[in-house]
């Protein structure tokens, strides 16, 4: 592959990801620095294997995977540090809809998530952050598809449950 | 709301509901409030999941691409630095070889140029031997003597 196709591939592959290796790095650190260095490593570590990658290889499977063993490093890191509670995300200085609606919902929703159990919340943010189907996420969980679709259920009873209480 | 309406619901979100399962998730929903409300907090959910995707501050799509053209550029260095080697390599081993052939030829030269002078020499003292052998049968008398080896010295004796 040269120079060019390399990069055009790392771009497209990119676009398609980051917005959920983002998001889902930040729903499970709860914290946008941390969240912004897990998909830094996660690009960067694709980016020097894309060379290696056989076509017919699940790019977003992989992207996830490096992504999900970046977060639990960090999280492994904290708790060894012990450290004081997560930071508040920095607003976002290029976010024009910081202070709409759907913002409330979504920080409402982090809130909610927060305080779940992580193997609860796991499947969950990689289905409705990360876009990933039931198939993956058991792959990259290593469960079974049906626990995996067990758990998101049972996380979105408890996130609609409580949504609703706190919205009206 | 049953559970098997809310069963089907977040499969319908999630893309998951075989279409002949449709039918009963849309008549719950035309006939149930509350099942409307649960389906409109799934959309809210799935909504929220989505703007916090389209979240991706520039500054770190900025980083990443620095770090790529940081890595392209260490990738460029290693790749000059591999070729001098490699050059240098080359040159060595082929001044090595010019060297080595430069010394094969000429000590073949030595040896060719060695095996010339015998030969010449051994030309010389045969024309010497033809020449005493003349010298000899053309002088009725002389004394042929030789002093020192290849220095003859003919004395006709008057």
């Amino acid at each position: 592959m040269n120079d060019a196709a390399k990069i055009a591939k790392f771009t497209d592959v990119y676009r398609a990801n980051i917005g959920g290796v983002v998001a889902y790095a930040r729903r499970m650190l709860g914290d946008e620095a941390a969240a912004e260095d897990a998909a830094q490593e996660t690009f960067t570590q694709f980016y020097k294997h894309l060379g290696e990658m056989r076509e017919e290889q699940n790019v977003a499977g992989w992207i996830f995977t490096v992504a999900r063993n970046r977060v639990y490093s960090l999280l492994r890191e904290r708790r060894r540090r012990r450290a004081a509670p997560l930071e508040e995300a920095p607003p976002s200085d290029d976010d024009p809809l910081e202070r709409t609606a759907m913002n409330e919902v979504r920080e409402i929703v982090a809130e909610i998530l927060e305080t779940l159990a992580p193997e609860m919340r796991e499947p969950y943010v990689l289905k409705e952050y990360g876009g990933l189907s039931y198939k993956e996420i058991a792959e990259l969980m290593g469960i079974d598809d049906n626990l995996v679709k067990s758990r998101i259920y049972k996380t979105r009873q408890k996130l609609v449950s409580r949504l609703s209480k706190r919205i009206t | 709301m049953t559970d098997q309406f809310t069963r089907e619901a977040q499969a319908y979100i999630d893309g998951e509901l075989p279409a002949c399962e449709e039918e009963s998730l849309f008549a719950a929903l035309a006939a149930d409030a509350e099942a409307r409300a649960y389906f409109r907090a799934l959309q809210t959910l799935r909504n929220a999941g989505e703007s916090e995707r389209s979240r991706v501050p520039e500054r770190l799509t900025k980083r990443i691409f620095e770090a790529i053209g940081a890595d392209k550029r260490r990738e460029v260095r290693a790749a000059r630095a591999w070729r001098f080697r490699h050059a240098f390599v080359a040159a060595a081993a082929l001044l090595v070889a010019v060297v080595s052939l430069w010394g094969w030829a000429s000590a073949s030269s030595s040896a060719r140029t060695l095996e010339w002078r015998q030969e010449r020499l051994v030309e010389q003292m045969e024309t010497q031997n033809e020449k005493i052998d003349a010298l000899l049968n053309s002088l009725p008398a002389a004394t042929v003597a030789t002093k020192r080896e290849y220095e003859i010295i003919i004395t006709p004796t008057m």
